[in-house]
């Protein structure tokens, strides 16, 4: 796929490392392209897995503080997580529903399991408070104590099979979960302030919470146990003397999924500054580790990653034909990734060598590749999930003049300049905000209405109009003279100036164009957070896991869990020997 | 009473300010502009709310600068709301500190002067000093901000304004001055003012607002938000 595309990267990739602040990086150009951030990974560096090394070396500690679930599975769960520093609770409700009520998207009003993650104790008017409000979600209001607030519905089959199985003293068939792999899907898990919750600000001064997304992966984790300790006490309810717990090794195959929309893909565009600090961050650890000697790395370790992430591939259940396709095609490409190490390591070359290389397989395989890699090197990458926060302001130093801003325009907009927006299949969309619970979409232009509204998510027009204007200006101006003219320019001007200047800068994609895909923006921010098995189930929303494969809390470590796939239980002893 | 979220503030308002499509402002500085205000207790979500009268689509122009030496500027804003224009202004107010060490700007006919709080404080940060002084419209009373460079919140003065018209009402003006300077203005004494809010009741307030929400009116969330959903778009509409 895209050979046109992967020679222009390979001309480019000559000059495109260059020595950014005592690291080399890859030219934004090349990281920045939509498709290859639709074709992340998890990572070391991924929030799920700086969460569970945290938990670890800080010796967090997870008890259920209550359980009144009904046989039915329906009532209320606390767990109380202890930190040095604090407790929390993750309070969780299970409610009733009916089966054509349960639907993924925001605009839904019902959910099987709704929660929240509380800061210190619950007491009986907190508890009544929270019974109140976190069962109807952005309806209902929550105080700043709470600082995660979410919802989840179930994989009806598999938790109806694995209860069902467990009560008969059965293990399930892995089958069954391979097709999931997860017993809870979230919809939505909203932080930092949302309908009264605590403002992430708080947070920063919180040594158990400060890094982006944390606190809201932490009550993801916890809904993964409470989602195991849920089935294996229903079996048990159902199923008494009989009933068996689930294996520990399907245990830790079961992640949480998670549904996501489009909703996500507008945070990716007005939050340039975190998306560069993300992206930047990761670009110096391989920029780093690419520098590393082949010889030198446990090569053992990494040829089993890669083998274990073929047969993830090979595992992943996806309705989405050209997932299917990559998916194919990556495992095939890894075996020649796979091949050419031994080339790499016998003739002592550097894994910059191995990494061009790569790029004549698809984006898929190039990103599996990385994911592995950077796990060979802890000591590199472990220090990097210290700085993935961000300023998130956009400014321009005084006295900044037109040609500085034309330079930077030319060196790292480019790819909006040239875009000619008189074409319209380069305006093809417009995004806008639904009357549905502000659910954000895309209509087409000239068809369908609420194009008066659209959203100012358009980057690439807003540069390539300013840089038109800016041509005719006298470059000797300030931009100070220029924006009190001009006000409409500010905010683009601010952006450009501010993201010019970042090591990766802004995502390099016109999101009004025809062929523009959405799900490269939602793949990007998911697998920032660490998510797997990624199964689009249209161009506009995904289904992923996340902490599948994820050890268990009681047995937590700061080790790798790349790639997750269904433990071997081909032998009928071994489901016996755990009946 | 409600209380909000900072986030959830700055979300609503920037939806608000979105809806009214105007063709200048930044929808994001302005939002924090009104929660900035908000969390110091200086009712942020009011001012915005009266803001929404001043800002309509066939009054806003470019501003106006009627005069401007090395040292001075004066603009006229026409009556507009200073959230469109501030932050324009004052980048291009402080591109002048790099030649000269006091600057004066003088902004006439300007609105919903108290707004200008958070963009002020920024300035602090860069190492600007600010002395700002204005007569309120509604109330009888002037005011005046300390915000020395480095400081994150300024010293509030407030006195009952003498200046009256011949039938003993007061003259309202709607002129807002700030003098920006690269050296630090000596703080007056409190007691040459009826009113003194320090930085420090200012910072506790802040603190307040960040750990416990932002208690506001009931009635004024509700107008803010039913002002955020102008840009929202009924669902299935086809031209």
């Amino acid at each position: 796929m895209h050979r046109e595309n992967e020679q222009e990267m390979m001309s480019s990739m000559s000059d495109s490392y260059e020595h950014q602040s005592g690291v080399s990086m890859r030219d934004p150009a090349i990281v920045m392209d939509p498709r290859r951030l639709g074709a992340m990974h998890q990572t070391r560096l991924s929030f799920v897995r700086s969460l569970l090394r945290r938990m670890y070396h800080k010796e967090w500690q997870l008890n259920v503080a209550q359980w009144e679930i009904s046989s039915q599975g329906f009532g209320v769960a606390i767990y109380k997580l202890t930190t040095p520093n604090q407790d929390y609770h993750l309070v969780i409700f299970s409610n009733e529903m009916n089966d054509e009520d349960r639907i993924d998207r925001v605009i839904a009003e019902k959910w099987d399991i709704t929660f929240a993650l509380v800061i210190g104790e619950i007491d009986e008017n907190l508890l009544k408070q929270l019974q109140n409000n976190v069962p109807l979600q952005e309806a209902g209001r929550n105080s700043t104590q709470v600082i995660v607030l979410a919802r989840a519905n179930k994989s009806v089959r598999v938790f109806e099979h694995l209860v069902s199985s467990l009560a008969a003293g059965k293990q399930p068939d892995t089958a069954v979960l391979a097709q999931v792999g997860y017993i809870l899907r979230t919809t939505a898990v909203y932080g930092n302030g949302k309908f009264g919750i605590a403002d992430f600000e708080i947070l920063q001064n919180n040594p158990d919470f400060d890094l982006s997304f944390s606190a809201q992966m932490c009550a993801v984790y916890i809904l993964r146990q409470f989602s195991l300790d849920w089935v294996n006490d229903l079996a048990k309810q159902l199923g008494g003397e009989q009933a068996v717990e689930l294996d520990i090794g399907l245990q830790r195959y079961l992640g949480v999924g998670n549904a996501t929309g489009l909703g996500m893909a507008p945070y990716l565009i007005n939050h340039p500054r975190i998306v560069d600090q993300w992206l930047s961050q990761r670009e110096k650890v391989i920029g780093l580790i690419s520098q590393k000697e082949a010889q030198e790395a446990d090569s053992r370790l990494l040829l089993n990653l890669l083998q274990r992430a073929r047969t993830h591939l090979e595992q992943v259940v996806t309705i989405d034909e050209y997932q299917q396709q990559l998916n194919y095609q990556a495992v095939l490409d890894l075996s020649e990734m796979i091949k050419f190490i031994d080339y790499t390591k016998n003739q002592k070359l550097k894994w910059e060598r191995q990494i061009q290389y790569n790029q004549r397989f698809n984006l898929e395989s190039q990103e599996v590749f990385l994911a592995c890699l950077i796990e060979c090197y802890p000591e590199v990458v472990d220090p990097f999930e210290e700085s993935m926060n961000a300023d998130e302001s956009l400014s321009i130093p005084r006295g900044t003049c037109i040609r500085q801003m034309l330079e930077v325009l030319k060196s790292r907009y480019l790819w909006a300049i040239e875009i000619d927006f008189s074409q319209d299949e380069n305006k093809y969309w417009f995004w806008y905000r639904s009357e549905d619970k502000e659910e954000p979409r895309l209509g087409v232009r000239g068809i369908e209405a609420g194009e008066d509204k659209e959203l100012p998510l358009d980057v690439a027009r807003q540069v390539n109009q300013l840089y038109q204007v800016l041509i005719t200006e006298p470059d000797t101006s300030t931009l100070a003279e220029f924006l009190l003219a001009s006000p409409q320019y500010a905010g683009i001007v601010r952006r450009v100036w501010t993201l010019g200047h970042c090591h990766m800068g802004d995502i390099q994609m016109n999101v009004l164009a025809k062929q523009a895909l959405p799900m490269n923006l939602l793949r990007c921010k998911l697998s920032m957070f660490g998510a797997t098995k990624f199964d689009p189930r249209s161009d506009r929303w995904v289904r992923v896991t996340l902490f599948q494969g994820a050890p268990l809390m009681n047995e937590i470590h700061p080790n790798e869990w790349l790639f997750p796939i269904l433990p071997d239980f081909s032998s009928k002893s071994h489901v016996e020997k755990h009946a | 009473m409600i209380l909000v979220s900072h986030n959830e503030l700055v979300a609503v308002t920037s939806k608000a300010f979105s809806g009214l499509r105007l063709p200048y402002g930044e929808a994001d500085l302005i939002a924090n502009m009104v929660a900035d205000l908000e969390m110091v207790g200086l009712h942020g979500i009011k001012h915005f709310i009266t803001a929404l009268n001043y800002l309509n689509q066939t009054n806003v122009k470019p501003c106006n600068i009627t005069f401007e030496s090395d040292s001075e500027i004066n603009i006229d804003l026409n009556n507009e709301s200073i959230l469109c224009h501030l932050p324009t202004i004052l980048g291009y107010i402080s591109d002048k500190l790099l030649e000269n060490n006091n600057v004066k700007l003088n902004i006439e006919n300007c609105c919903n002067r108290w707004l200008a709080f958070g963009e002020l404080c920024k300035l602090s940060k860069d190492g600007i000093s600010i002395k700002t002084c204005w007569d309120d419209f509604f109330e009888p009373i002037t005011i005046k901000y300390l915000l020395n460079s480095g400081n994150k919140l300024p010293e509030i003065y407030i006195n009952n304004l003498m200046s009256r018209d011949n039938d003993g009402s007061f003259i309202a003006s709607r002129k807002l001055t700030i003098e920006l300077s690269n050296s630090t203005f000596s703080l007056p004494s409190a007691a040459d003012y009826q009113q003194h809010i320090s930085s420090a009741e200012l910072k506790r307030y802040q603190e307040d607002s960040w750990s416990n929400g932002i208690s506001i009116q009931l009635s004024d969330w509700e107008k803010l938000k039913e002002s955020s959903q102008a840009i929202l778009v009924p669902s299935g509409n086809v031209i």
